[in-house]
């Protein structure tokens, strides 16, 4: 008799116990998909959250070089900017040498000067490979007997500063021919011409930068592609 | 009268019914204090199911205490230890009833010859009136904890009495002991141990009243014949035997004052024994008998060393466990999810958290994108074009006054003595190639204009070329040297020199170092 009361409360307990444990069970699988959930949120939001960190990161990268290259932009003299031709024929260098030249010849009291340019080929050097420009380059050579080696020292000076592009003296040869002395000073003075005292030759390397110009961006095309 | 008393639902109590062949002793006790005790002499006596009834949730002992139970001794073969319980299991099938509660106790090897095994066989006749204890116990609502037997469980007993009589007094104890109780159910129980091992136990009734001078007589001569049944067990006087009666107060005085018990009998009141051992409440001054004492003991004593069952208190018993084992598991079951999910759910705390952060961080960084955005609308050129031009012309524009400030520094050191006569310089810097690729050649003129002597002349050649070569310390400057004496000897017109040249021509090569400036 005493089996059968305890198997019935065997089965009671059973009962009791299988469905504490579903209910304990349940209970922890509720909480565990409710803390899954709020798991997969933070992970999709981490993700979303390291996405804009990167964009932020390259943005800021890009934001950082275009600003250096803008404040390099400034130290860039406009003679030095790109051209659309960029000077890539003999014609287009020796227009824009001649008045120069002249100037020079007339400024820093050459009494012979000679210059002669070379065929104008694109420098394809690694170092001078950008995605929007080109190197367009040649060679200057300068024939000359002059006043003094001061007045040639100017002249180089001015060359390379005032050229469009950039100009490098490549090679230079000044031979002083005659001292200047009170007698020779006297003699210039007396005869009112213009003794040379040094000659020599000069070679520069004239490169200047083809492209297409730098223009202003529309600022309306600009804030429809941001 | 046991109706009206209040019901006690704690599960901390225990109950032991020690069945005599006279009736049985109830005892509930609460941790070591007796709390209730009751003697009925028959388990369909209405005062022994109220009595559970105060006590639902305690689990019931039943101790042994009647004549049908027999201890014999075997002698086993020397099988391994192993082997040994089959072999034990089977003699027992053999020798008793399949009716009985039957067990063995071992007694340890013989020390010498073929190392047999000893065992103290054990049978209990499972027949009226003492199975209807067994069924009536098992029949309650209370959960059946076991059949002991009382001589057995006597063995710790006889430890913790030895403890109060000799280890605390520091006397020494004989190898056998003998145990006398006067009991309620069941008259004089007498138990013989060797080394503390329980070898033979027999029961009388009292003969002829209760009086205290007829049951000292009793206990005297049931001692007396105890003992004679040791000797055939191998117990001789030289071995010597510790005797403990345990009788009423009455009982004992006579028996301190003329005892023809064997050796030095120690004679003890139920009461002296639980004050002892600390039983409370388990005898009073004036107890006549054990029973109350020993079942206190035995219930209230954490090790049980033999435990028996009918089939059908076995199965109960399983039956219980197998419940027990489901609500623990399910109990298990349920801590343990519980655990989780507070675990999960404080984690909740601490990820909100992170996605807060998060949130923030990622709210602030998008904040500083649209600001930087806005920045890059404001360029109004293309940015890429304006960084290859800002490249190139670093790159162009890299060492193009070196030649000119070449000559700026050397001419920043002459010193009116001298003049260049001719300069050759050859630049490859607008290559890539940087090193060594600017080489300037001068002729340089000394004027001795002052007609100085020629060591002065010489101090200020040196003087010279060490400016040049301190001015221009970026490049490596040499110059030719100079013309030796004879040169100057020659200069100076064939005699010993001793006025300087008009004029001295050096040649100076500068070069770039090849180190980056």
């Amino acid at each position: 008799m005493k089996i059968a009361v305890i198997k019935k409360k065997l089965i009671k307990d059973g009962i009791m116990s299988i469905g504490a444990a579903i209910i304990a069970t349940s209970i922890y699988y509720y909480v565990g998909s409710f803390e899954e959930n709020i798991k997969k949120e933070l992970r999709l939001l981490s993700r979303d959250e390291s996405m804009v960190t990167s964009s932020l990161i390259n943005s800021q990268k890009e934001y950082e070089e275009a600003s250096n290259a803008f404040t390099a932009l400034n130290n860039v003299k406009e003679h030095r900017l790109p051209t659309a031709e960029g000077y890539d024929s003999a014609a287009s260098r020796i227009r824009a040498a001649r008045p120069l030249i002249e100037k020079f010849k007339k400024k820093y009291e050459f009494t012979n000067l000679n210059v002669t340019f070379s065929g104008i080929e694109e420098d394809k050097n690694d170092e001078y490979k950008v995605a929007s420009l080109k190197v367009m380059g040649n060679e200057m050579s300068v024939e000359f007997q002059g006043m003094s080696d001061e007045l040639i020292f100017a002249f180089i000076y001015s060359v390379i500063e005032e050229f469009p592009g950039y100009v490098q003296l490549k090679e230079m040869n000044i031979e002083r021919n005659k001292t200047i002395s009170d007698s020779l000073i006297k003699k210039i003075n007396d005869t009112a011409t213009l003794i040379p005292t040094v000659s020599g030759r000069m070679v520069f390397t004239w490169k200047t930068l083809k492209g297409e110009p730098l223009t202003t961006i529309e600022k309306e095309d600009k804030n429809e592609q941001s | 009268m046991a109706a009206k008393e209040k019901k006690s639902s704690s599960a901390k109590y225990k109950i032991v019914i020690t069945v005599g062949d006279e009736g049985a002793i109830i005892v509930c006790v609460d941790g070591t204090n007796m709390v209730k005790r009751l003697f009925v002499p028959s388990p369909s006596d209405e005062e022994f199911t109220a009595f559970f009834k105060l006590f639902p949730d305690a689990p019931v002992y039943i101790l042994v205490d009647v004549v049908d139970q027999a201890y014999t001794q075997h002698t086993m073969p020397p099988v391994s230890p192993f082997n040994i319980k089959k072999l034990v299991k089977r003699k027992l099938e053999k020798d008793f009833s399949e009716n009985d509660l039957t067990s063995a106790i071992p007694l340890g090897r013989e020390k010498s010859g073929r190392r047999d095994w000893n065992y103290l066989f054990i049978s209990v006749r499972n027949v009226a009136p003492f199975s209807d204890w067994i069924d009536a116990a098992a029949e309650l609502p209370n959960k059946f904890a076991g059949v002991y037997l009382l001589p057995v469980e006597m063995m710790e007993f006889l430890k913790d009495l030895k403890k109060i009589v000799f280890i605390e007094k520091g006397q020494k104890e004989s190898e056998w002991q003998m145990i006398v109780s006067h009991n309620k159910v069941g008259g004089f129980r007498q138990i013989v141990f060797k080394n503390g091992k329980l070898v033979f136990t027999r029961i009388s009734q009292p003969i002829g009243g209760q009086t205290p001078d007829v049951v000292a007589g009793n206990i005297e001569q049931e001692t007396l014949n105890t003992i004679e049944y040791i000797r055939r067990l191998g117990f001789d006087d030289e071995k010597g035997l510790d005797v403990f009666v345990i009788a009423a107060a009455e009982v004992k005085d006579m028996l301190e004052e003329n005892s023809a018990i064997y050796g030095k009998p120690l004679f003890l009141t139920p009461y002296e024994i639980a004050s002892q051992l600390g039983l409370k409440g388990a005898a009073t001054e004036n107890d006549r008998f054990s029973d109350v004492v020993v079942s206190s003991y035995f219930i209230t004593h954490k090790k049980h060393l033999l435990k028996l069952g009918t089939d059908y208190t076995n199965k109960i018993e399983q039956l219980s466990m197998v419940s027990t084992t489901l609500r623990g598991i399910a109990a298990l079951i349920v801590c343990f999810a519980i655990f989780l999910a507070a675990n999960s759910f404080i984690s909740t705390f601490d990820t909100r958290d992170k996605i807060k952060n998060t949130k923030l961080i990622k709210e602030r960084s998008e904040q500083k994108l649209k600001e930087l955005e806005e920045f890059k609308v404001q360029f109004d050129k293309d940015p890429g074009k304006v960084k290859d031009i800002a490249s190139m012309d670093g790159i162009l524009s890299r060492n193009k006054m070196e030649p000119l400030e070449l000559v700026a520094k050397y001419a920043s050191v002459n010193n009116f003595t001298t003049s260049v006569k001719r300069i050759n310089i050859s630049n490859d810097r607008s290559s890539v190639k940087e090193t060594n690729s600017l080489t300037a050649n001068l002729d340089v003129v000394f004027s001795n204009k002052e007609n100085e002597s020629i060591d002065k002349l010489l101090d200020k050649i040196d003087s010279f070329t060490n400016a040049v070569k301190s001015k221009l310390e970026n490049y490596e400057v040499s110059f030719s040297g100079l013309p030796d004496e004879n040169q100057l000897t020659v200069l100076g017109g064939g005699e010993e020199a001793t006025n300087a040249p008009q004029n001295i021509t050096l040649k100076a090569e500068i070069k770039t170092t090849g180190k980056k400036k």
